[in-house]
């Protein structure tokens, strides 16, 4: 076949392939908009089920999750669990200190206090979404979480 | 004043992707323009979108995982350290995520194509005659896309939607960028020949 035929075919696929839905990308245009929340970026530097599994045979999906998040000076550790059929997160702050947390679901908000010893504890929706978790210390301060389906 | 015809900030030239303009609209952005942003959006959705429907997640979450990348960026603007490649790291991002989700969900079986399983019956004698061809044309290509192995799937939606260079394919599917022509050809041979058994067996 001759390389004008292989240009043909290729423009005919790029007609078929189905271009992105527009409201996606007004969607993503949005995204812009958190770039103005406050607080600093703990972003996601472990994830057991990405971080874990390569080349590893997945034996168990009993195992707990574990995901660890990070900003220069906290490091946020959580581990999810399913416990007849409760999907919880449990975790803690390091170093630890009491806040509030907030953690952003589904357009949906859910509070916690994150006690004095930096733990905290919450139940999550039945299906993994993105998740978000603001963190806001009694000082002022705030972090949160990079979105992460959970 | 900001023209409403063209983006401020375009991204391609003469059809082909500047890698500088890509890094300035990058930087702009992280400096807090919204329209560098919007370009950035417009002109990488389409790669975005087809890389992560290789993985058959179904459309709700196939724009999550795209809006996902789409936040990742946000929350390395400042820190991200080769503007110019933003392209690729959108995608092993979005690749990425996706592969979080499936994995977040527990799902090892991906969801079939919908096209294969719901493809509209041949068009009946009212339409006219060279729609109906069409439409059966299209129907029959698609088809016989989804039934090419992944790599050729992946390659070709790539080079079909068009907005990375051979050099950024080559990174992306890690394979030599000398390969990329010679497996282009071969997956198109591929197709041709799948449209026209698929073509005879209707």
């Amino acid at each position: 076949m001759s390389a004008d035929d292989d240009d043909e075919l290729l423009a005919d696929l790029a007609a078929i392939l189905l271009p992105p839905p527009p409201e996606l990308v007004a969607a993503s245009k949005e995204i812009f908009t958190w770039r103005t929340i406050d607080g600093e970026l703990a972003a996601l530097t472990f994830d057991s089920l990405i971080d874990e599994s390569v080349g590893a045979v997945r034996s168990s999906t009993d195992a707990p999750r574990m995901l660890t998040f990070e900003t220069g000076s906290t490091l946020v550790d959580a581990e999810l669990s399913v416990v007849d059929g409760v999907r919880r997160l449990m975790g803690h702050l390091s170093p630890a200190r009491a806040a509030e947390l907030e953690l952003i679901v589904d357009g949906g908000r859910l509070t916690t206090d994150v006690d004095d010893r930096g733990r905290f504890s919450l139940d999550l929706p039945e299906t993994a979404a993105r998740v978000e978790m603001r963190i806001r210390f009694d000082d002022g301060t705030s972090i949160w979480t990079a979105a992460t389906a959970i | 004043m900001v023209s409403t015809e063209s983006l401020p900030y375009p991204l391609r030239r003469e059809g082909r992707v500047d890698q500088n303009d890509v890094a300035a609209a990058v930087r702009r952005a992280a400096s807090g323009d919204r329209a560098a942003w919007d370009t950035l959006v417009e002109g990488f959705t389409p790669y975005l979108f087809a890389v992560v429907s290789t993985f058959r997640l179904g459309p709700a979450d196939t724009a999550e995982v795209v809006q996902t990348a789409w936040l990742r960026l946000v929350e390395h603007l400042d820190t991200i350290h080769q503007p110019e490649a933003v392209g690729g790291w959108l995608a092993t991002t979005a690749r990425r995520e996706a592969l979080r989700l499936i994995r977040a969900r527990g799902r090892e079986q991906l969801i079939d194509d919908v096209d294969i399983v719901s493809v509209p019956p041949l068009d009946g004698p009212s339409e006219p005659e060279q729609h109906a061809i069409e439409a059966d044309r299209k129907r029959l290509l698609r088809r016989a896309f989804g039934g090419l192995p992944d790599n050729c799937q992946v390659l070709l939606h790539l080079l079909a939607v068009g907005i990375l260079s051979y050099a950024e394919i080559a990174t992306q599917l890690d394979m030599p960028i000398g390969s990329i022509g010679p497996t282009r050809s071969r997956c198109l041979d591929r197709l041709r020949r799948l449209v026209t058994e698929l073509g005879v067996g209707a």
